[in-house]
């Protein structure tokens, strides 16, 4: 392995996220995805770090755009290929979270956790098995199946939230995928 | 040793070593992540040096901003 660097830079990350904030770009946010599976579970393979957030202010046109993230990360020389826009050297995808109840709640809920000796928001488990639920492909199942295998769930919390959100007939239809049930 | 006492002690020693990484801190999982990605990549290297598929656009992205010029 050839040009390693030494640290893995992700408090340099949360960093640029407060400044996000701090700007009043992006209000709240949460840590979501495989990356928050591997805070609250084990390490797995991802290449991206998946922010949910939501904009300080509304946006007036019917089609969301992601201009304003765009140009502070111009305005920092981070630089942006498409959906991913590298903040030293982690690709960084954000998704804004406002259209979807599900993951507006998620976001609304996220742990604090310290990394790096800064705070993280981070989707908690039940939230993320929620989005995986509804997103339905392959790779969310597996995640699915790694968080009931390590029995890590609260499953009444689980229960309640997929209610919420109309997802336990999904639940109950597709739980062969990811139980031994 | 029987087939069936091979698996239960794979499957104990699966367990323990999830169990260990488990336990880990958040910073000691984002290393193990950054290793996992180092090695994820030279596999696909490899692989495509080898004739096989070529390493997808998406690990090339991940490349390029890990390991810039």
């Amino acid at each position: 392995m050839k040009n390693h660097i030494s640290s893995t830079r992700i408090g340099e990350v949360l960093s640029v996220l407060d400044e996000m904030r701090q700007a009043g770009i992006v209000d709240k946010y949460a840590i979501g995805g495989a990356f928050a599976a591997i805070l609250h579970n084990e390490p797995i393979s991802t290449i991206d770090l998946d922010i949910f957030f939501f904009f300080k202010e509304k946006q007036s046109s019917r089609v969301l755009s992601l201009d304003p993230i765009y140009e502070f990360a111009k305005g920092h020389g981070f630089s942006f290929d498409h959906e991913f826009i590298n903040i030293h050297g982690w690709l960084v995808q954000f998704v804004e979270a406002s259209h979807s109840k599900l993951w507006a709640e998620a976001i609304e809920n996220a742990l604090s956790l310290s990394i790096d000796s800064r705070d993280a928001f981070v989707i908690d488990k039940e939230h993320l098995v929620a989005m995986w639920l509804f997103a339905g492909r392959a790779k969310d199942y597996q995640k699915i199946a790694m968080f009931v295998d390590a029995n890590i769930l609260d499953n009444e919390r689980l229960t309640k939230i997929l209610e919420r959100h109309d997802l336990l007939v999904k639940w109950e239809t597709e739980k062969w995928r990811f139980t031994n049930e | 040793m029987s087939s069936e006492s091979q698996i239960a002690e794979l499957t104990k020693r699966k367990n323990i070593s999830r169990s260990y990484l488990r336990s880990l801190s958040p910073e000691a999982k984002i290393v193990q992540l950054f290793n996992l990605q180092e090695q994820y990549y030279e596999m696909l290297t490899v692989r495509e040096a080898k004739g096989g598929r070529p390493v997808p656009a998406k690990w090339k992205k991940w490349h390029a901003a890990r390991h810039p010029e």
